[in-house]
């Protein structure tokens, strides 16, 4: 098996959390998984939420001609097993809020035209990001695009305003699962058991975010799983989508 | 028109490029200074108005029964261009506002009733990082020449008038990295048929021109010392070409003020069809075997 490895990383970011809408904008700690395939996509050229929103603009929902699938990127991309690992202490970024005036007065109907926007960003996100090579023809067309150092649309983390590095790009060979290793990649909490004891020499860490894992197919918007980045050993003897490289093993979701 | 990367450097001295809400300037976590991307096309945005060009995002005033009050987006729009309701055609809104110099640069959220309008723009900003190892906060109380009009509803007589603040930094040099991908539009001729002819050389020009002078040229009481002190601007040679935000590769030497493109270079190396470094030689030095302009009469050096 192989797969497309590289480097994603950025001064900032913010991949919006949609269920908070008041005060502040609040950010994921990691990129998930849409908001990865959404890069992809664009890197490669397909049309996203707002080319579907257009095609579909001014159609009723029961006329023919009216499309109601996913977005492009997101039919084309969405069988991609990818696996992510954030590269800092514990998998944790530091954040901060950041505020912004809305002046121009006819974006909010606040008294005296003024909104106060806060949005919380990640500083120096780093990721490894592995895609995992299913023979398609898509991800024949995502590592040739990565690998010649091309793009369509150019990427960024989140919102445009943070554009995004691409580093390292290369394909790697993956190796059968690492037994009674940690997994050095996020995984699904109901995927994989951790033993309870710490790891020997070192302090454990846990960490656990519920981080969007797909989209719902009829309203396009978040599904979710509990994704985990520990130090503690895995339990399981067969697991499925585990695969290692050069020692570590990743968990490919 | 194909691709253009780039990077827009400003000089802040004595000045305050862009504050957050205690008046200090924008900072990360760890205390690098920052500025944002709206800081930098609100001086671009100013200028175009200035010059007499439909500039769609910028704050408008109108009177409603005796006092100032704003525009809403609908409002600003019948200004600009014409009548807007939910029945006019969302090919007519688009093409409008395409025709605003704006938003055919940096996009556009439109939510009026019925129109619901996301264009991203072509030309996107990173934010701008402060380079400059030694830049210091400097604090000023300044008077107020009145007194509190609050102490007599507490009671008390104010003897004094009351004092302000005023924060500055004593010298920051921010740098932007931005992009331009003509491919943003493509989406948009088909929509809007052979009229529309996307992203063209003469938008690219006009932003050229505010990139290289409308932070020197908008002066308020804080950013009375904001110039533009540096702009490089990169031709890919193939439309397709990605790279990252070019600023992080930009090494700057706070001792000298000197500005070092040679890991740029390394970076680009093949890539481009024509880089042009814009930089003011009287206060900076610069690194580079790129072609160099001064930024303020854009000559060959």
């Amino acid at each position: 098996m192989k797969a497309l490895r590289f480097i994603l990383s950025g001064k900032t970011a913010c991949f919006r959390k949609p269920d908070v809408n008041v005060f502040a904008y609040f950010t994921y700690n990691n990129i998930h998984k849409p908001a990865l395939l959404g890069m992809l996509g664009a890197i490669i050229g397909l049309g996203g939420h707002n080319q579907l929103s257009n095609k579909n603009r001014g159609l009723k929902k029961a006329s023919s001609s009216y499309d109601d699938g996913f977005p492009e990127f997101y039919g084309k991309l969405k069988e991609l097993k990818i696996a992510i690992t954030p590269l800092a202490p514990n998998g944790y970024f530091s954040k901060k809020i950041q505020t912004f005036n809305n002046s121009v007065g006819y974006a909010s109907f606040e008294q005296g035209g003024n909104l106060i926007v806060r949005e919380q960003w990640l500083e120096n996100p780093v990721w490894q990001i592995l895609i995992l090579d299913d023979e398609s023809e898509v991800f024949q067309k995502i590592s040739e695009y990565f690998l010649n150092g091309k793009s369509v649309f150019i990427p960024y983390l989140g919102k445009n305003d943070h554009p995004a590095k691409i580093d390292d790009v290369r394909i790697i060979e993956l190796l059968p699962f690492i037994k009674e290793q940690k997994v050095s990649s996020l995984f699904e909490e109901n995927k994989l058991q951790i033993v309870k004891s710490p790891p020997r020499g070192e302090l454990s860490y846990y960490f656990k975010e519920v981080s969007p894992i797909r989209l719902n197919e009829q309203h396009h918007f978040y599904e979710y799983a509990n994704l985990i980045f520990t130090n503690h050993k895995i339990e399981n003897e067969n697991v499925e989508d585990v695969l290692s490289c050069e020692g570590n093993n990743y968990a490919f979701i | 028109m194909t691709r253009v990367y780039g990077v827009i450097g400003i000089k802040a001295k004595m000045a305050n490029w862009n504050a957050d809400f205690t008046g200090r300037p924008k900072s990360t976590s760890n205390g690098d200074i920052f500025g944002s991307d709206k800081a930098l096309k609100y001086p671009m945005k100013k200028m175009w108005e200035n010059e007499g060009k439909k500039v769609l995002f910028i704050k408008s005033w109108k009177d409603e029964k005796g006092s100032i009050v704003p525009n809403q987006l609908g409002e600003r729009y019948k200004l600009l261009f014409n009548d807007i309701d939910k029945k006019t055609e969302t090919k007519e809104v688009m093409n409008n506002l395409f025709k605003a110099i704006d938003v055919k640069n940096f996009g556009a959220t439109f939510a009026v009733e019925g129109q619901n309008i996301s264009i991203t723009g072509a030309v996107q900003f990173g934010q701008g990082f402060n380079k400059y190892d030694d830049t210091n906060i400097e604090i000023q109380d300044i008077l107020s020449p009145f007194t509190d009009s609050k102490a007599e509803e507490k009671g008390k007589e104010a003897k004094q008038s009351t004092l302000g603040t005023k924060i500055t930094v004593d010298e920051a040099h921010y740098f932007y990295g931005f992009s331009i991908n003509p491919k943003n539009y493509d989406e948009y001729k088909t929509l809007l048929g052979s009229e529309f002819q996307g992203y063209t050389e003469a938008d690219y020009a006009e932003f050229k021109k505010v990139a290289l002078v409308s932070a020197t040229a908008y002066s308020t009481n804080s950013k009375f010392g904001c110039e533009n002190e540096f702009a490089l601007f990169l031709t890919c040679k193939d439309e397709e070409c990605y790279l990252p935000d070019l600023s992080d590769y930009i090494k700057f030497d706070s001792q000298k003020r000197e500005i070092d493109l040679s890991d740029l270079e390394k970076l680009i190396e093949g890539k481009y069809a024509s880089v042009e470094v814009y930089f003011n030689p009287f206060k900076l030095s610069l690194k580079t075997s790129l072609s160099r302009f001064n930024i303020f009469t854009q000559e060959k050096l």
